[in-house]
């Protein structure tokens, strides 16, 4: 297989750069992490003492562990070690996700229980709410699932099987794909000087009774939300790899921001019309602003809830000729398309 | 075991670091942004993807005692993230109204994230999105996170010779739709 273009290899590690953890974020998932298996799992706490409230026999055995206390310790291995659950027949009996999920071995270190077996304990207490294998559905997202039709139910088909056993086999002979796996992780991290806004969100509204829309409000709403500048969605093939412009007015960022979520939260809490006139608003106060092309595709979508079919095709059709490389364009021709 | 990524400053998050462990913690450095990007993918709102990237390394603390397929190391995680990116869905779909899920609508973009993103990225983004569902989760997970086809077989469920299929086809369009953005 021909090895991708220069370009097209930019284009990817753009996309990779871009859509990677935030290192500011990343840190604080990890103490995010940290805090919440130390409420689930006593054995990975500092040695301070037992939880308050050991919720099982498992986490009661796991804080005995790590106090030292040998014998108690060894009950605890024999009770671990004692084949409550065989892993073959979880295995077996579950569909393919568990069937691609580890093997849930026996063969343990002799070792006195450690914070590691104690955190065993834990999963095989745990495992059936933890990890049980659903079924996969389709949620309706075209993107929501990638399984495909062999795969998506009963057992996991042999060649999955195959598969797997090649690549813990021989990892290092398996036949690479890409050559974006070498400046895979190198690149993945965003510059941490990122246009970043607060992140606050807007309080919760209450709800107002629901009525229909008034005529004149809908034309009101529509007129204000249609964007009076447009960015034609095209770029030059010089401007790949490079991040935008970092936004000049914060304030102004911010309040744009605020407004589309608040529109986007009436929206999906189905209040097209309270949603369109959000619009409207940001229609008016920020007539070339930076989140237009967002602004516009939550007016279509806002338009199809309230019926408004035909002006919502109609303006999907505008929108498609007026940013043609849209990210949402597949979205946007797929609008009121369950409708008649 | 692994190489953790070397941008983080890791001063605040020291203790937390010591918390998890040094087997966890490396993990977490090395592919929690794959796992980020996959539950991006996955459809997972941008609202509750930290909430999902938290239960996946959850379930992995829990199970990584018994975890012993260390090569399929991302294979294992995408089965994970798959999972939780199930469940999230739903319980989104409880929230969102029932059409707008039906016709994939949603608007799974924050608003900072979009305007964040290079010309580029947006790019690649709308050509996933336009690609065929196939087609699209073997090219990203190659070109993108880089794994091989056996793993992306493992990942899928299909066969080597369809990741292989699949991927020749998507990187000639992927070309071709590069050539014909460059051209206008």
């Amino acid at each position: 297989m021909e090895p991708l273009s220069p370009r097209a290899r930019d284009a990817l590690a753009a996309y990779r750069r871009e859509h990677a953890l935030d290192p500011d974020l990343h840190e604080r998932l990890v103490e995010r992490l940290a805090t919440r298996l130390a409420l689930t799992e006593p054995a990975i706490e500092e040695p301070a003492g037992p939880p308050a409230q050991p919720a099982s026999l498992s986490s009661r055995l796991a804080v005995w562990a790590t106090s030292g206390s040998a014998a108690l310790g060894m009950l605890g291995l024999l009770i671990w070690l004692a084949p409550t659950q065989p892993p073959m027949h979880t295995r077996s009996a579950s569909p393919s996700p568990a069937a691609l999920a580890p093997p849930a071995s026996g063969i343990v270190s002799p070792a006195p229980p450690s914070p590691a077996t104690a955190r065993a304990e834990e999963a095989k207490s745990a495992k059936s709410a933890a990890i049980a294998p659903t079924v996969q559905k389709r949620a309706g997202s075209s993107r929501a699932s990638w399984q495909d039709g062999q795969a998506s139910a009963g057992a996991a088909p042999p060649r999955a099987g195959q598969a797997a056993a090649h690549a813990q086999g021989s990892p290092s002979a398996a036949p690479r794909v890409s050559a974006a796996e070498q400046s895979r992780e190198q690149q993945a991290k965003p510059p941490s000087a990122r246009a970043r806004v607060g992140g606050a969100q807007p309080a919760p509204e209450q709800r107002p009774p629901a009525r229909a829309p008034l005529p004149a409000e809908l034309d009101e709403a529509e007129r204000g939300a249609e964007p009076a500048a447009a960015d034609d969605g095209a770029f030059a093939a010089t401007e790949l790899g490079k991040p935008r412009e970092p936004a000049k007015s914060q304030g102004s960022l911010d309040e744009e921001v605020l407004l589309l979520r608040r529109a986007q939260e009436l929206s999906t809490s189905g209040e097209p019309l309270r949603a369109l006139a959000a619009l409207a608003e940001y229609g008016r106060r920020f007539p070339r602003g930076k989140l237009t092309e967002m602004a516009e595709v939550q007016r279509l979508l806002a338009s199809c809830d309230l019926g408004r079919v035909e002006a919502a095709r109609s303006g999907a059709l505008r929108f498609l000729g007026r940013y043609p490389g849209s990210s949402y364009a597949a979205r946007v021709r797929r609008i009121c398309a369950a409708r008649p | 075991m692994t190489t953790a990524p070397r941008t983080h400053a890791r001063v605040a998050s020291g203790h937390a670091r010591d918390a998890l462990g040094r087997e966890l913690t490396a993990l977490f450095d090395e592919h929690a942004s794959f796992v980020w990007r996959v539950l991006e993918r996955l459809g997972v709102a941008s609202s509750e993807s930290e909430d999902a990237l938290q239960e996946v390394f959850v379930i992995v603390a829990q199970k990584l005692p018994e975890y012993e397929e260390r090569g399929a190391m991302r294979a294992w995680l995408f089965t994970i993230a798959r999972q939780v990116a199930s469940r999230a869905r739903r319980s989104l779909v409880r929230r969102e109204r029932r059409e707008r899920v039906e016709v994939g609508c949603e608007l799974g973009d924050d608003p900072h994230r979009a305007l964040e993103r290079s010309e580029a990225a947006r790019f690649v983004q709308g050509f996933l999105a336009e690609l065929d569902e196939r087609q699209s989760a073997v090219f990203y997970l190659a070109e993108i996170e880089g794994l091989t086809a056996p793993e992306i077989a493992t990942c899928l469920g299909v066969g080597l010779n369809t990741v292989y299929g699949r991927l020749r086809l998507a990187r000639e369009r992927f070309e071709r739709a590069l050539r014909q953005k460059g051209g206008r």
